[in-house]
């Protein structure tokens, strides 16, 4: 079973260009998709926590990267994730570059994130959908029981290039990514977002602290599209779907 | 799922571990409470891996206010 995180991504980039991504069309065409309606605040750790962890951020409260001025660490998060129960039992499991915390959180895999898994310019994010891929197909090189990986530049560029037909390039090499994998694995996968996405004017929402050069912003439409047969209404729904999978 | 090998180690150990297991509720066997415990050894030796120096998380902060986070 394979988890693809791609934090931001929304149907409403996705949609509009479904010709341009080949990869997200095919799958799209032939397997459950679905939108998540978020009913709390669209933040990246709070989410990426509880898709894992079964758990509300009402109940867990990890919300942000940091407290005050320190960084969040995992020790800090008070909560079991579906990859430490499934490890305990002797499934082989990993987990890299999830956004729960800065640097980005890494589980029985060496990974070095970029940019500590904060890529910001072109060149780091076009690296880091390098590197996330590389990392990945090395994995499935090996066998496993279950691999969750995420890219962030999608988030990253949605807040600085919202609208323009860079972010849609992006959105494509994430594509193209997806086909390489798609292509050598053939397993159970569920390809998810932890929240969608936004013009500034229009957004419901402010999770940042400065707004200069930010043109987008999150919004409470996530995204889903799996070859299971499940429906997932809120992103806890995988920590739960991942445990009957695996039937523990 | 996961293969498991043999291992030998001092049967001196191996009573203290056993006594230890009989006496507490938490583990069945001796086999569960080594695993545990070297688990806890391997998972303490990652973390040292990843354990940031000032400079860095400094680094990290400022593109955390870069980007309006901080």
């Amino acid at each position: 079973m394979i988890i693809i995180g791609l934090d931001g991504a929304t149907w409403k980039v996705i949609d509009k260009n479904l010709d341009k991504l080949k990869t997200i069309k095919f799958l799209k065409e032939r397997y459950k998709w679905g939108t998540i309606y978020l009913k709390y605040k669209p933040l990246s750790p709070a989410i990426w926590t509880s898709m894992f962890s079964g758990v509300s951020p009402y109940i867990h409260n990890h919300w942000d990267f940091v407290n005050g001025d320190k960084l969040i660490k995992r020790e800090d998060i008070p909560v079991e994730f579906i990859w430490d129960i499934l490890y305990k039992k002797g499934y082989d499991v990993y987990v890299f570059n999830l956004p729960i915390t800065i640097p980005t959180y890494n589980f029985n895999v060496d990974f070095k994130p970029i940019g500590y898994g904060l890529p910001i310019t072109e060149e780091e994010c076009i690296l880091e959908i390098k590197s996330v891929t590389e990392k990945a197909m090395e994995i499935l090189e090996k066998e496993f029981d279950l691999l969750i990986f995420v890219y962030t530049a999608l988030d990253r560029y949605s807040h600085l290039n919202w609208n323009s037909d860079k972010l849609v390039m992006f959105y494509k090499m994430i594509d193209d990514s997806l086909g390489s994998i798609f292509k050598k694995y053939r397993g159970d996968f569920i390809l998810i977002s932890d929240h969608g996405f936004t013009d500034l004017e229009s957004a419901r929402i402010r999770t940042l602290k400065r707004y200069e050069n930010i043109k987008g912003e999150h919004d409470i439409d996530a995204i889903y599209l799996t070859n299971l047969n499940v429906e997932i209404n809120k992103p806890e729904d995988v920590f739960h779907i991942l445990k009957e999978y695996f039937k523990t | 799922m996961e293969e498991y090998v043999e291992i030998k180690i001092p049967k001196r150990i191996y009573d203290e571990i056993k006594k230890r297991v009989e006496e507490s509720n938490e583990f069945k066997s001796v086999e569960e409470y080594v695993t545990f415990v070297l688990e806890e050894i391997l998972k303490e030796e990652d973390e040292e891996e990843y354990e940031l120096s000032e400079e860095e998380e400094e680094r990290i902060k400022e593109r955390l206010r870069g980007l309006g986070y901080l």
